[in-house]
């Protein structure tokens, strides 16, 4: 087995000898094979190929042209490899440059992906059917249908349809219609939305990334059950929302489930009211923003998060009236812990109503466990968490920010948490410290997953 | 507070609980919480801020002195829904208005697909403060018996035996020649209910509209036509809307109406045969009063209005509107 591991190390080493040699060496890229891709538009191609041509490179800066059009082309996820090749162009080159022409070999990813299945949790069950056709019209579009039912009577089905634009690398155009109808415990109710949503997607400042879109929501706050308290159900009906929005997102961390080092950043503005003829029985300005900053000491045996959210929705009605689909709702395993899911903040009987402000900040501290490997996902956990959420006083708006401030609700606790490459998981032990009256925190034992925590 | 430590998902204080309360578990000894770090456990949240700050034009009745919630389609006498006008009739006859909030609602507001309008007792004035009991819908026992015990209420309390056939008769045929009127004929629906649903969104929700008519309350009322429609083919028993189908319902409405006339009081003008209307006066004036003010008969004729025809061809029953008109709105 050593000899053709040696051959193989000899072969490389000439190859990068040969280049080292020749990197200042000028040459000029006459042409561009493709072998495969046969679902894809030619034209699609020739956008990420033809400024490649007639260009003068050496050979470094030609490599570094080809790796970087390999990397555009794979961005898109249609192909399942793809690489370049160069070889000798058939045309006498000039005295000045080598001419030289590239292979491109290109394998597209199985194009039509259908999944269905079935789950099973507390006392529901539900099923689901997911179909995608990748390269629908040969430019890296993507066309998927989603739909999913339970047994609690909860429903979505979605079509999405996503492309480049102008066959950019860079922006996305995306295009989702979608209907679905979601139990809302925390305020006895169902709200079912149907609708479209249509944004583009592409670089935003900082190196962030940018979400510029219109969504028009048909909205019913329905399907209530008989405790449902009476500002519940002066809240039930239909509402039409039109709106406008803008999300910047900032990601540096190392992570998407478990950072240990790295900050995040999420802007999202959004402005409803833009009905043609008509500005919409829904108006609102509504600006929401989410920061967390992770750090690790000890060669990662310490691991300190902080993190905080705030969020204002002003009403543009003049009456200021704001709508339970529109409004923020803070508390649980996510946001604030040691309350129950979504129920920080007003309530009117045993409904959590949802607020017109908020903030919340949370810390948290991750050790190893003892006598467990580096490399174990389980760690302990250590945190404390604040948070407001109210309506707002329209005639005193500063008096509800200083309340937001100056009386939050708090909790702490410790418990463990596992990063599960999919998701976060935790189990911990909460205690409130402070709530308001109208409340909901829970002492004790309180699990929670998902990909997003304060 | 045995539930203070708990990961059940339901609030850990009960203190405004209405739910049943869930059966004890058998918990074996491990897991039992120890007195001692009960008793700490029990001593948080340590700090309760005594207030909140509500969000904008939100509606907690509890929080003032009213006894509940009124929830119809509309405030006004002059409304496409008939069932609102004889509840908030009833109401203003039993002079319990202003005891109550009244809102202008969505029948997603009825709990369990319930009856639309209702009202909903705030817990301090109800009975039982059960959901059940709390919620009174305008022709069910519990909402009469709860009217009859209103003191000084202007209104006759119901009674079954001599109402019943009444309400049957309004709540079928004149409902039916209501809906036809308004929905099947397209002049009515466009002059009269796709106007009336522009004004509902733009009254509930924003008075900052102007000009220009949204998507959106033609979606809703689209609705409503489909709901009505369905209404009359189930009612008539044929899919088929054609001259025999209007025919059909006209004259079951006219038969109605001749029914009605006949039983109004001679003396005192009221179908309760006393001095003052009863629930059943309301209920026809909540058909009667808007099917003559709606605008069905407009001066050049284009709209199809036999029904207020057949109502303006029997004073009686006229009368009975206007005297009721006076006593409850004016």
């Amino acid at each position: 087995m050593a000899a053709p591991n040696s051959d193989e190390a000899r072969v490389k080493t000439l190859i990068y000898e040969g280049l080292e040699r020749n990197q200042t060496l000028p040459v000029l890229l006459t042409g561009v094979k493709v072998y495969g891709g046969v679902h894809t538009r030619d034209s699609f191609l020739k956008t990420h190929i033809d400024p490649l041509l007639s260009k003068p490179y050496t050979t470094a800066t030609l490599f570094r042209a080809l790796d970087e059009s390999s990397s555009k082309l794979k961005s898109f996820g249609i192909f399942d490899s793809l690489a370049y090749s160069l070889d000798l162009a058939p045309s006498v080159g000039t005295a000045d440059y080598v001419p030289l022409e590239a292979i491109l070999t290109l394998q597209e990813s199985s194009r039509i992906k259908v999944k269905t299945g079935t789950d099973i949790g507390n006392g529901d069950v539900s099923a689901y059917a997911t179909g995608s056709i990748a390269n629908v019209f040969g430019g890296a579009e993507i066309l998927t249908a989603d739909a999913k039912v339970d047994s609690l009577k909860q429903s979505s089905y979605l079509l999405n349809y996503n492309t480049p634009i102008k066959n950019s690398s860079m922006w996305t155009g995306d295009i989702t219609a979608l209907v679905a109808s979601n139990e809302r415990d925390w305020a006895s109710h169902e709200e079912s939305a149907r609708g479209l949503r249509v944004k583009a997607i592409g670089p935003g400042a900082l190196g962030g990334v940018q979400e510029i879109g219109y969504e028009a929501f048909w909205r019913t706050v329905g399907n209530l059950p008989s405790h449902a308290s009476t500002s519940v159900r002066a809240a039930a009906g239909e509402t039409f929302k039109s709106s406008i929005f803008n999300e910047w997102l900032l990601n540096k961390t190392n992570s998407l489930v478990f950072p240990t080092e790295g900050y995040k950043m999420k802007v999202r503005t959004e402005i409803a009211g833009f009905e043609p003829n008509n500005k919409g029985d829904v108006q609102f300005m509504k600006g929401e923003v989410d920061s967390t900053f992770v750090r690790s000491f000890f060669d990662e045996d310490l691991t300190v998060s902080i993190g905080g959210r705030g969020g204002l929705l002003w009403s543009l009605l003049s009456n200021g009236k704001t709508f339970l689909p529109d409004r923020f709702y803070v508390g649980g395993p996510n946001s604030v812990r040691g309350f129950y899911l979504n129920r920080l903040g007003p309530s009117d009987e045993e409904d959590s109503i949802g607020g017109e402000a908020y903030v919340a900040a949370g810390v948290s501290l991750f050790t190893r466990l003892p006598n467990i490997a580096k490399e174990s996902p389980l760690r302990f956990h250590l945190f404390a968490n604040a948070g407001s959420l109210l309506g707002i006083n329209r005639l005193d708006p500063q008096s509800t920010f200083k309340k937001l401030i100056k009386e939050p609700s708090i909790s702490a606790g410790v418990g463990l948490i596992y990063a599960h490459p999919v998701a976060r998981f935790e189990l911990n032990f909460t205690l409130p410290v402070a709530a308001r009256a109208s409340e909901f925190p829970r002492k004790g034992f309180q699990w929670g997953l998902g990909m997003s925590f304060l | 507070m045995a539930d203070i430590i708990s990961d059940d998902g339901f609030p850990s204080t009960s203190r405004r609980s209405n739910k049943p309360p869930r059966p004890a578990s058998s918990a074996s000894s491990w897991t039992t919480v120890p007195p001692t770090v009960k008793r700490i456990f029990d001593k948080f949240p340590l700090v309760t801020y005594p207030d909140t700050v509500l969000p904008s034009a939100c509606i907690f009745p509890d929080q003032s002195s009213k006894i509940g919630t009124a929830f119809v389609h509309d405030l006004s006498n002059v409304s496409i829904f008939p069932d609102s006008v004889r509840l908030l009739t009833v109401l203003r006859l039993a002079k319990i208005y202003d005891s109550l909030t009244v809102l202008k609602a969505s029948p997603h507001s009825s709990p369990e697909n319930g009856p639309f309008p209702y009202i909903f007792l705030s817990r301090s004035s109800a009975p039982s403060p059960t959901p059940l009991e709390r919620t009174l819908a305008p022709n069910s026992i519990l909402f009469y018996s709860w009217l009859s015990e209103i003191p000084n209420a202007q209104i006759v309390p119901y009674s079954a035996a001599e109402q019943l056939p009444i309400l049957t008769l309004l709540d079928v045929r004149l409902r039916d020649a209501f809906l036809l009127t308004l929905y099947i004929y397209s002049s009515n629906y466009k002059a009269v209910v796709l106007p009336s649903f522009y004004k509902h969104i733009n009254s509930i929700e924003n008075d900052r509209l102007s000009g220009g008519v949204g998507v959106f309350p033609y979606l809703l009322s689209y609705t409503q036509y489909l709901a009505a429609k369905d209404t009359l083919q189930r009612s008539v028993g044929t899919t088929k809307i054609d001259a025999k189908f209007k025919i059909s319902v006209l004259t079951g409405a006219e038969e109605a109406l001749d029914a009605l006339s006949d039983l109004v009081s001679e003396t005192t003008g009221f179908l309760s045969g006393e001095g003052i209307p009863g629930t059943v006066d309301a209920a026809v004036y909540g058909y009667l009063y808007p099917s003559l003010h709606l605008g069905l008969m407009d001066e050049t004729g284009t709209r199809e209005a036999e029904l207020v025809e057949l109502i303006r061809e029997r004073p009686k029953l006229v009368e009975l509107v206007e005297k009721v008109n006076e006593l409850a709105w004016s």
